[in-house]
């Protein structure tokens, strides 16, 4: 589980951000951390980039070794300065805690560092440009790798099949999001471009598909049925393709994808993230979550997660919305702002604010579109 | 420092108003509060405010601000020095030995006080 992440000199935010997800334990029943977290603010406040941090990260520790030995990182600096840009990350697996550090710029790996916590904090390994500073015994393999200036160490372990940092690599490779960390792109959201994938997915995945197709029902879209239809490649190569099954009073009716509505097809792409991470106890990142959905169904998704028995595996979400009717099902606790001064992003978790103005008898949405908790525009 | 330590939300935090008026120990509707619609100043023995110089006003404003932070009920127990008078005296009735007269405007059922404001009474 994802305990906190945090970025510094990275796109919009010049110095630090940190999101933990961990409860206050007045509030906490079952788990210490939080299943949802909210991402609130202003156009262009960045809240993408926030997003996006995570997303790049993962990405950076679960595949940077498929990138060519020149190829720069992607990275984007606060203002485009030279100096390297800060991630963090705590998470646990199991009962045991880690604690993840890189420092990276645009062409290379300035440092990466792991440590674990059992009873205490122990470091497990340090990297300092391409040479490994320090390992414990256990991580003794990893010594034999030859590091390389774009990839992470936990990247390149995974690709040589060694063990000692699979889990880690598991962890990484669990955070699925609906933005390219590179350049920032959303995907899955039901434009054509994700559709080929997700359906080869569906075809792979009957559960998954069923998923699909059950909340499809429950979302009151009209459909009955999801059929994929195969077609062939001149290579032999076969791409599926849905098609939607609607009862009417005349019988079934088949409408393709492209005639259905934004939202279905929305629902359809990004229904296939919500069901992988379920399953593995990952984290989803959706950046404008509320995009093409009605504000009942954002609450009604988010549920998936805050509900232990829809979610055994613990997974999480973390999304950028405009729409505030989730606020109150969230309350306090689960709701990020992120406020912008002079161009520099900041951020904080509403329970952070001192004060009693966000008490648990008021309203947080009502006391956020009045402007007192900052993070909405300057008109 | 902080690896995620960030001066602007710092700043935002720290100035983040404390306080609300539901609270228990808000005492906004308890503060005695100053209406001076009724004010009259064309009365023989009255100054205009227009006449008063800066540092008197100031002084006047600084006052009120300073009342403004009670309730009548503390002014009225208040005392002013050894004398056995306090900031804030009630008379009730408007006062026989005064050389104003019952403005016609103000309603006639109020109660009619003094606050001390500058070492005699005004």
């Amino acid at each position: 589980m994802l305990i906190s992440f945090g970025a510094r000199n990275y796109l919009s935010f010049k110095e630090g951000f940190e999101i933990s997800m961990q409860l206050p334990a007045s509030i906490v029943k079952e788990s210490e951390v939080s299943a949802a977290m909210c991402i609130i603010g202003a156009n262009a406040s960045g809240k993408t980039n926030v997003i996006r941090a995570l997303a790049f990260i993962a990405r950076f520790c679960s595949d940077s070794f498929s990138l060519k030995p020149e190829d720069l990182l992607s990275i984007a600096t606060y203002g485009f300065c030279n100096e390297p840009s800060s991630f963090f990350l705590e998470f646990s697996i199991g009962e045991i805690r880690y604690n993840y550090t890189a420092e990276l710029t645009n062409r290379r790996v300035v440092s990466e560092s792991l440590a674990r916590k059992a009873s205490k904090w122990v470091p497990l390994f340090s990297r300092e440009g391409n040479e490994l500073a320090q390992c414990i015994k256990e991580f003794d393999p990893l010594k034999k790798i030859k590091l390389r200036k774009n990839a992470s160490i936990i990247s390149i372990a995974h690709q040589f099949e060694m063990s000692v940092l699979e889990e880690i690599y598991l962890f990484f490779s669990n955070i699925e999001s609906n933005i390219d960390p590179l350049d920032g792109e959303t995907l899955y959201n039901g434009l054509a471009t994700s559709l080929v994938a997700i359906s080869k997915w569906y075809e792979y995945s009957p559960t998954g598909l069923q998923f699909t197709k059950e909340k499809l029902c429950e979302a009151d879209t009209g459909i009955n049925d999801i059929r994929l239809e195969a077609i062939k490649k001149p290579n032999e190569e076969e791409v599926y393709f849905p098609v939607f099954i609607h009862d009417t009073k005349d019988g079934q009716v088949e409408i393709p994808y492209y005639l259905e509505s934004s939202g279905t097809r929305l629902l359809y792409t990004q229904l296939a993230l919500f069901k992988q991470v379920l399953d593995t106890g990952g984290v989803l990142l959706l950046d404008e979550f509320d995009n093409n959905l009605h504000p009942e169904l954002l609450g009604w998704l988010i549920d998936l997660f805050l509900d232990s028995e829809n979610n055994p595996h613990h997974a999480q979400i973390i999304f950028s919305s405009h729409n505030t009717t989730v606020m109150d099902r969230l309350t306090k606790y689960r709701v990020v702002v992120v406020n912008k001064e002079e161009n520099e992003s900041f951020l904080y978790r509403l329970d952070e604010l001192p004060g009693s103005l966000l008490r648990n008898d008021r309203s947080v949405e009502t006391i956020y579109k009045s402007g007192k908790l900052g993070g909405v525009p300057s008109l | 420092m902080s690896k995620a330590s960030n001066s602007r939300k710092d700043r935002f935090i720290n100035e983040f108003s404390q306080s609300s008026l539901e609270d228990e120990k808000c005492d906004i509707i308890k503060r005695c509060k100053f209406n001076f619609s009724y004010f009259d100043c064309n009365q023989e023995p009255a100054a205009d405010i227009a006449t008063w110089d800066e540092s008197n006003l100031q002084e006047l404003f600084n006052k009120l601000k300073h009342y403004s932070q009670q309730a009548l009920s503390h002014w009225q127990q208040e005392r002013i020095g050894s004398v056995r008078t306090h900031v804030l005296e009630v008379y009730g009735s408007f006062p026989r030995r005064s050389q104003f007269r019952h403005p016609p405007h103000v309603p006639s059922d109020v109660d009619w006080a003094r606050f001390r404001l500058d070492g005699k009474s005004d």
